[in-house]
């Protein structure tokens, strides 16, 4: 997350995308797996705000810069949804 | 679909294979699933343990019985000749054994791949056992604390290390694993538990072992391959020593146990069945193996199987 972005919803709720690279029995190499995480339950859909998707753009850099290159990138969500449009901001109601 | 859970502790799934194993012979049914599940984090040990009240309150039991490893501390006391240093050497070949395993591929196939999931890492995939510490040396282990006792001799190095686990197999009537073209990797022979005192549950499997025996009408000799649950290195050894076994016997644990891959209680009996099932393919001359574990509160547990890939003599 760049300070530019965390200036255009100061209340953003961030989903973060989390990097892990894992060993897939069968596939050769390694899988990176992308989660998409606000860290709220599922009652606080993971939204994808300008934060987010810097934190995704990141996420991507980092798999592409990764030692050795990995076979194949899969993307996920929390539980229940990946992601919803919904409110990005504030602890507020959803609308 | 019928299903029900049972509890016996340490021996959870074991007694799942020999309850519906039981049912299975009485006729009540043709295919089963039997196995078992335990999230350590939740399982209280120790200062946790919640008992039946009647045990301390009416001294039932001793109260080293309740802490597991205080009752491998009072093994110890019991059998001088176990030593921290046999059970140090026993836990350090469990974990090179079952690091040959991995590498020889023995353990994958059997392996079921676990989504996890981590708040601050994300989702993840879970396709080995996470415990074992391949390096562990004899000097490695002798530096460890004793938690149990100042002075003692049971450690995180020489005892199953806590960690979840879930295991399941099916089990068939014989004939209606001819019928349905089952592929059969055991037969169950026969099974016993016998009951031991609490303060030293870990010579359980010596009394249920020979309970097994007797109701087979075999011997000791008679067993090619032992699985012996490592829920402590000198609980395993007073078994060895009670049956003139050596420590390093090629039978016993071929592909190590509890103290490198962790013992999530209710889960390990399958664990046992599934590595002999696997060691049976690779010995056509075993006719016989064992399947033997402690159970916490003074209990042991054995079942005795038959390889079907047996090659040598039936009398």
């Amino acid at each position: 997350m760049t300070a530019t972005d965390s200036l255009v919803f100061p209340d953003e709720i961030v989903t973060q995308a989390l990097v892990r690279y894992l060993d897939i029995p069968g596939l050769p190499g390694e899988f990176a797996l992308i989660t998409l995480d606000n860290g709220r339950d599922h009652t606080r859909p993971s939204t994808l705000g300008p934060a987010a998707l810097s934190s995704l753009a990141a996420a991507l850099d980092e798999i592409e810069a990764h030692v050795p290159r990995v076979t194949a990138i899969g993307v996920t969500g929390k539980t229940l949804r990946l992601c919803r449009r919904c409110r990005h901001q504030g602890d507020g109601a959803d609308p | 679909m019928p299903g029900y859970s049972i509890d016996r502790m340490c021996a959870g799934a074991m007694t799942a294979v020999t309850t519906l194993a039981g049912g299975i012979a009485f006729g009540a049914y043709d295919v089963a699933i039997a196995g078992g599940v335990e999230h350590m984090g939740h399982h209280p040990m120790g200062e946790g343990a919640n008992p039946n009240p009647r045990f301390v309150a009416e001294k039932l039991v001793d109260i080293s019985a309740l802490s597991m490893g205080a009752t491998a501390e009072n093994l110890h006391d019991r059998f001088p000749n176990l030593t921290r240093e046999r059970a140090d050497a026993f836990a350090v070949a469990s974990q090179a054994k079952l690091a040959k395993a991995y590498a020889d591929g023995k353990i994958q196939p059997d392996l079921v791949p676990v989504a996890t999931r981590s708040t601050a890492l994300g989702w993840g995939l879970a396709t080995k056992d996470e415990p074992p510490r391949p390096g562990s040396t004899v000097e490695t282990l002798a530096g460890l604390r004793t938690p149990f006792r100042p002075h003692g001799r049971i450690t995180a190095g020489n005892a199953a290390g806590l960690t979840d686990g879930a295991t399941a197999c099916l089990l068939a009537a014989s004939d209606v694993a001819v019928e349905l073209g089952l592929p059969s990797r055991m037969r169950l022979v026969g099974y016993g538990f016998a009951g031991v005192d609490p303060e030293v549950m870990g010579v359980g499997p010596i009394p249920s072992t020979e309970k097994a025996l007797r109701a087979t009408g075999l011997t000791i000799d008679d067993i090619g391959l032992f699985e012996l649950n490592e829920a402590f290195a000198v609980q395993v050894l007073a078994f060895l020593d009670h049956f003139g076994v050596a420590d390093d016997d090629p039978r016993v644990n071929q592909y190590g146990g509890a103290i490198a891959v962790g013992h999530p209680l209710a889960s390990s009996g399958v664990r046992l069945m599934i590595q002999l099932a696997r060691q049976f393919v690779d010995h056509p001359e075993v006719r016989y193996g064992l399947t033997a574990m402690c159970v916490g509160l003074g209990q042991g547990g054995s079942v005795i199987w038959e390889n079907p890939q047996y090659s040598g003599a039936r009398s």
